[in-house]
């Protein structure tokens, strides 16, 4: 791979897996395909590390799940975003947008 | 924090792990696919890809793990192997484990035992409609505080005037004679006043209540059966409804049957509408309407006591005559119907509670000594990383299998031991034969069974959780001392049992003994080979010299049988409910006559024939009645011996005094003739009230007890009694015929009943406290096993080893009786009213139940005591 990756930064990807099913309910792989695209295979989820964090979502009741059939007609435990879970969406991404702008004024510091 | 969502969540996860497993399973095996199909797409052939997808994924098994974590499925299958190595524990030590669950099942069967009673008796609501607001209305004498039931005039004028109570209603109680197939027999009942059944608001099972036109004079005669009745005497023929009954010679259709466990006012199975007429309303002396009403919505029972004592004060202005010394009593039904059944069955769930806390103490105990013992295999599996809080779940685990099986046992024996209580119990605790075990009985036993898991747990569980367990494998003998500081806990635990026991035995002590003396006191009767039967003359003979005369004759036709001795009839009889007026009103010869309210009451008996001989009464001084005393005759009386003390103290004999007796609105001057011994009329129990005692052939009331003595036994007496008065008049029932004998035993029913449930709790602690004491006194010695093989190896003598092992428990034990007997006297007011000629600091059974403890104790100790003289020096030391 030509391009370097990055690995994840401690919580960040429950904010990830909020943000992307915020677009559409999903299941589990079309997240981490997702999240690869759409970082530009800059963001390595290591794909098992996923699931727990889904459990943990939906036992806090920010997501909720439920089986549907896939375009290939398969069965699929697809995602989607509760209420509470588009709230803590919105905290932690104004949350995250303070904490990139600090660090990126602190980097700036000459 | 846990949200609801999270609770529902995890709570999913406890009833549904294996769908939820499937649920992660399912989930990270299409991932996989998915991943593999992708890979293949992009040309790698289908098993590389299928181990690109594997690797790229990662740990499976632990991320199934933690998804599985996440989900809340791990505290059960740690719970499950709780239970495996429990239950795998339990197996190992089966006589303790049979020790622990029996001990617990026998608490637990005494505690739902007495629940479901209190549950039964105490917790349901009566079968009534809006029964917390019913209130029975009596009326109360001001001077003496005498209780008694209304007469027709005042009930009509409290019926009228209250505005706190609604559907005023009267029950009156009266027989009528009911022909059968069989003969006659009487039909007891409670006439009822227009709003009777739609205050109690209980729909009839069959058929229907009465309709307002059915009280009006005149109207067709109706009845409503009750459950026992339509049972017993209609073979629980549900086609009874329309049918006619002959009662009283007249036709009476039945228009209704009332469902089981309806009995108001108690006692009487049948209800027929009272009618009221413009002569009753001029009836104002007291006596036998039972009135009953509904509070109205928003007011309270003092509101209505307020009101109704107000209203009975307006009454004495109006009628001074009869009303001036008249108060009124509102009394909730409830209070009314449960009396002193509630404060019975408060010992003795005080009682239960008592030993239920000793059975856990002794699983305490058991599971500690146990725990103790295992000491090494908590260290161990501490040492390999189980954390205290894990070692503490498993001992509350086991405690809680301990529990589930005693609980399971005990309510198995409570089925059986309601059998027995329904039995035996007292009449007076009303709906006894509507016990059951039910779900709330079940739901009792649960509970009672977690608490018993926390209470008999809680030592164990924390003393594991300390952890001090490094020593146990330090020490790696044979075996584990546990400690001078759970020494000490265990002892505590049996010094604590013998309290508890102490307390238990000295109540079924004080009960005991007061039964004892209640049996020694001196009755004034005596009641072996008496039998008794009563009838009701009124409606057979109408005229008073009829009745004087039927008397007469039923007497001296009793009195040729060969197996009678004695023969006697009263309107009063002792040990049996009131049949007719036993209150009269009198004044001594000289005395200014009081006012019309104030002449002082007496008990008065109407008796003929050889009445005293009957029942072996003594007489004291003067003579009986006999044929000299006729309708014609002076009049005359006789007076017992409370009667003579009181109102002639200095002049004894009273004899040939004269007194003005007022009877049924009549005033009559008689002459004392005769002082008889007292009775307890009311019961053992009951201290002797003055009475005097009237010759029937000058006041010849219709209400009569027959009292036949028999030359040999009661059984005879009864069949010879029930034949002549049949022969003498086979239109007239005998009612309630049975012997004086079992109306004495029913009279000690209820306090034989609570004597024996305390004394089975009481001896069931006694052995737990016992087995307490040996679990310790024999740890004890297991743990000094070493110690005692030195002194053996140096020449000590059997007998210092036995009082050495037998002296550390019985100090225990002696310590535990003092605390248990100072307990007890503290705690001994909640048997004073249960009590006769018994005092609760009764040092008598304070020391009988000294004396037993310790001799169980010693019993106890020396089994292990003995163990100890065969332990052999080499084994102990080599150990």
């Amino acid at each position: 791979m030509a391009r370097s990756t990055v690995d994840l930064l401690q919580g960040t990807l429950d904010l990830l897996i909020l943000k992307t099913l915020s677009v559409e309910p999903m299941h589990g792989w079309g997240i981490t395909q997702r999240l690869q695209s759409t970082s530009r295979d800059v963001l390595q989820v290591a794909q098992g590390s996923l699931y727990p964090a889904l459990h943990r979502l939906e036992a806090r009741g920010l997501i909720a799940s439920s089986w549907a059939v896939t375009e290939n007609n398969r069965q699929a435990k697809y995602y989607r975003l509760t209420a509470a879970g588009r709230r803590q969406l919105d905290e932690e991404t104004a949350t995250w947008r303070r904490y990139a702008e600090a660090v990126r004024l602190v980097l700036q510091m000459t | 924090m846990l949200t609801p969502h999270a609770a529902w969540y995890r709570l999913r996860a406890l009833f549904q792990k294996r769908a939820v497993t499937h649920d992660v399973d399912a989930e990270l095996a299409f991932h996989i696919d998915m991943e593999t199909e992708r890979l293949v797409a992009t040309g790698l052939d289908r098993s590389t890809a299928r181990a690109r997808a594997s690797r790229q994924f990662g740990d499976a098994t632990r991320v199934r793990e933690e998804c599985l974590d996440e989900r809340g499925v791990r505290p059960i299958d740690d719970f499950a192997q709780d239970l495996r190595i429990g239950a795998r524990m339990l197996r190992r030590n089966p006589s303790v484990t049979a020790v622990s669950i029996i001990t617990l099942a026998v608490g637990i069967a005494a505690a739902t035992t007495i629940f479901s009673v209190i549950d039964g008796v105490l917790l349901k609501p009566l079968p009534y409609e809006n029964a917390g607001r019913l209130v029975t209305i009596r009326q109360r004498a001001i001077s003496s505080g005498a209780l008694d039931d209304a007469g027709p005039g005042d009930f009509l004028d409290w019926q009228e005037r209250t505005r706190t109570l609604e559907h005023l209603s009267a029950a009156v109680p009266y027989s009528m004679d009911h022909r059968t197939n069989q003969g006659m027999t009487s039909l007891p009942m409670w006439l009822v006043s227009s709003d009777f059944f739609t205050l109690v608001g209980t729909p009839a099972r069959l058929g229907r209540t009465f309709q307002p036109d059915e009280f009006r004079p005149g109207s067709d005669r109706v009845v409503v059966l009750g459950d026992g009745v339509w049972r017993e005497r209609f073979g629980a023929d549900s086609g009874v409804i329309g049918r006619t009954v002959t009662l009283d010679g007249a036709p009476f259709v039945i228009v209704g049957v009332m469902p089981r466990g309806f009995a108001w006012p108690p006692g009487r199975d049948a209800w027929v509408p009272l009618t009221i007429t413009a002569d009753d309303r001029q009836i104002r002396r007291g006596g036998w309407w039972s009135v009953l009403g509904r509070l109205r919505p928003g007011t309270t029972v003092e509101g209505a006591q307020r009101e109704m004592s107000m209203i009975a004060s307006d009454l004495a202005v109006t009628y001074p005559a009869t009303n001036r010394d008249r108060g009124v009593l509102v009394t909730p039904l409830e209070d009314a119907v449960l009396g002193d059944a509630r404060r019975a069955l408060s010992m003795l769930a005080a009682a239960v509670v008592l030993l239920l806390i000793i059975a856990c103490a002794n699983v305490a105990n058991i599971v500690l000594g146990r725990s103790i013992a295992r000491a090494r295999e908590f260290a161990i599996r501490g040492a390999l990383g189980a954390r205290p809080s894990r070692l503490a779940r498993q001992m509350l685990t086991e405690v809680l299998l301990i529990a589930v099986a005693g609980t399971t046992l005990g309510v198995l024996v409570s089925t059986w031991a309601l059998d027995v209580v329904r039995v035996l119990g007292p009449r007076d605790i009303p709906r006894m034969d509507e016990l059951a075990i039910d779900a709330r009985v079940i739901a009792f036993a649960s509970v009672t069974a977690i608490l018993v898991t926390i209470a008999a747990g809680a030592l164990p569980a924390a003393w594991v959780a300390r952890g001090n367990l490094g020593e146990a494998l330090k020490e790696g003998g044979r075996t584990s001392t546990s400690g001078p500081r759970t020494r000490g806990l265990r002892s505590a635990l049996a010094i604590g049992q013998v309290t508890l026991a102490t307390m238990l035995l000295v109540g079924a002590g004080l009960l005991a003994r007061s039964l004892v003396s209640l049996l020694r006191v001196q009755r004034g009767y005596d009641t072996t080979n008496v039998a008794v039967g009563t009838v009701q003359a009124w409606q057979h003979y109408r005229d008073p010299a009829g009745r004087a005369e039927f008397v007469r004759q039923a007497v001296e036709r009793l009195r040729r049988m060969p197996q009678v001795s004695a023969v006697g009839v009263t309107s009063s009889l002792p040990l049996s409910p009131s049949i007719g007026a036993h209150e009269a009103n009198f004044v001594l010869e000289g005395q200014a006559p009081p006012a019309d309210g104030e002449w002082p009451p007496v008990h008065l008996a109407i008796i003929a024939g050889d009445y005293f001989g009957a029942l072996k009464t003594p007489l004291h001084r003067g003579r009986l009645f006999d044929d000299r005393d006729r309708g014609n005759t002076t009049p005359v009386v006789i007076v017992n011996a409370a009667f003579a003390q009181r109102h002639y103290p200095r002049q004894t004999p009273a004899l040939g005094r004269r007194v003005t007796v007022r009877f049924m609105g009549t005033d009559v001057v008689r002459e004392i003739v005769g002082i008889v011994g007292d009775m307890r009329h009311e019961g053992l129990h009951a201290v002797p009230k003055p009475t005097i005692f009237v010759p029937h052939a000058q006041s010849p009331t219709g209400a009569l007890n027959f009292v036949v003595r028999g030359e040999r036994d009661a059984a005879t007496a009864l069949r010879a009694l029930r034949a002549e008065l049949t022969s003498l008049n086979s239109a007239i029932p005998v009612e309630d015929p049975t012997t004086l004998d079992s109306r004495l035993d029913e009279s000690l029913r209820a306090r034989r009943f609570h004597l024996a449930l305390l004394l089975t709790f009481s001896l069931v602690a006694l052995v737990l406290a016992a087995i307490g004491v040996y679990g310790v006194v024999s740890h004890a010695t297991a743990e000094r096993t070493h110690e005692i093989g030195v002194r053996v190896a140096l020449g000590a003598q059997a007998r210092s080893i036995v009082s050495t092992v037998m002296s550390s428990g019985l100090t225990m034990v002696a310590l535990g009786v003092i605390l248990g007997a100072i307990g007890a006297a503290a705690a001994g007011r909640a048997l004073s009213g249960m009590l006769f000629e018994t005092t609760t600091h009764d040092t008598v059974t304070y020391a009988a139940v000294a004396l037993v403890i310790l001799a169980t104790s010693v019993l106890a100790t020396a089994v292990p005591a003995m163990r100890a003289t065969r332990i052999h020096p080499t084994e102990a030391l080599r150990g």
